[in-house]
């Protein structure tokens, strides 16, 4: 079964979803970066799956541990001092994808594409692309904001059916 | 008098963030991480309002509001849904559930405060009665 939509719309798709989430919740500009494959340093990965009648996919923000801090500052203020543990820096990132994911799904379903969001899940290690189906459309998107970077990806199955 | 919020999110960094924003007004916040702490937290304070996340482990938010909804004492509770969830399927269960606002984050939090304002009266801090 091919794809029900393309890489390109899928960009356009991360391209919108990406800035509005950090406009609104951490009240700052993105910048989208050339696509540069450089390791991000101590990452922090949250990954959000995505489940459809026509197909499932993943939704993967990457994030070094410095942007995740900044991000913390940027979103909560003074009562980000109350995140001290690594868990709570991981629950922030967490949200912040489950944000997005939030976002990209109504485009998904404005599209046809009605699904169900899962509950993010963390991690410091990046899945490899050896692991995507060959039917899948994967897009990567990087951005920059302030100084730090970070990657927000969108990885689409169509079902066997 | 205070009004008694109950937050109910499994992410503490949401949880946070409506601590932040509710800061500036007489209120009393509680917090609870799944339906199930949510439920009990509920029975114990009688909330004025609760701000309930749909997706959560150990009972997600639908079924926390049915049980709510079970119960004679809290079923009058109004409820605002906050949510990266924006499923029809899912908006229109929690409709039929009775919950009074439904806002999808990414929110923006005067957005949010205004909703709040529509259900129970915020007043500010420094103007206590």
């Amino acid at each position: 079964m091919t794809n029900p939509l393309s890489q390109q719309e899928l960009i356009e798709i991360a391209n919108r979803s990406v800035p509005e989430v950090w406009r609104t919740q951490i009240k700052k500009e993105v910048q989208p970066s050339p696509i540069l494959d450089l390791p991000i340093p101590s990452p922090r990965i949250a990954t959000v799956a995505w489940t459809s009648s026509r197909g499932s996919g993943e939704m993967v923000l990457t994030i070094s541990s410095a942007g995740a801090h900044s991000v913390v500052q940027n979103l909560l203020g003074t009562s980000g001092n109350c995140v001290t543990e690594e868990t709570d820096l991981e629950d922030v990132v967490g949200e912040l994808c489950n944000m997005v994911a939030g976002r990209v799904s109504t485009e998904l379903r404005n599209r046809g594409l009605t699904g169900i969001l899962h509950p993010p899940v963390l991690s410091r290690t990046s899945p490899t692309d050896s692991a995507h189906s060959p039917t899948a459309t994967l897009c990567r998107t990087h951005w920059t904001c302030e100084d730090y970077s970070f990657t927000f990806s969108i990885d689409i199955h169509p079902n066997a059916s | 008098m205070k009004q008694k919020i109950l937050s109910i999110d499994d992410s503490k960094t949401i949880r946070l963030l409506l601590a932040r924003m509710f800061r500036p007004f007489q209120v009393e916040l509680r917090e609870a991480g799944n339906g199930e702490e949510g439920l009990a937290q509920a029975k114990e304070v009688r909330p004025d309002l609760i701000i309930l996340d749909y997706n959560m482990p150990v009972m997600d938010g639908v079924t926390m509001l049915q049980h709510l909804r079970s119960e004679p004492e809290l079923r009058s509770v109004p409820v605002i849904m906050l949510t990266a969830e924006s499923n029809p399927k899912v908006i229109s269960t929690v409709a039929r559930l009775g919950v009074r606002d439904y806002v999808v984050k990414p929110f923006q939090e005067q957005a949010l405060i205004a909703k709040v304002s529509k259900i129970i009266a915020l007043h500010p801090q420094d103007t206590a009665s």
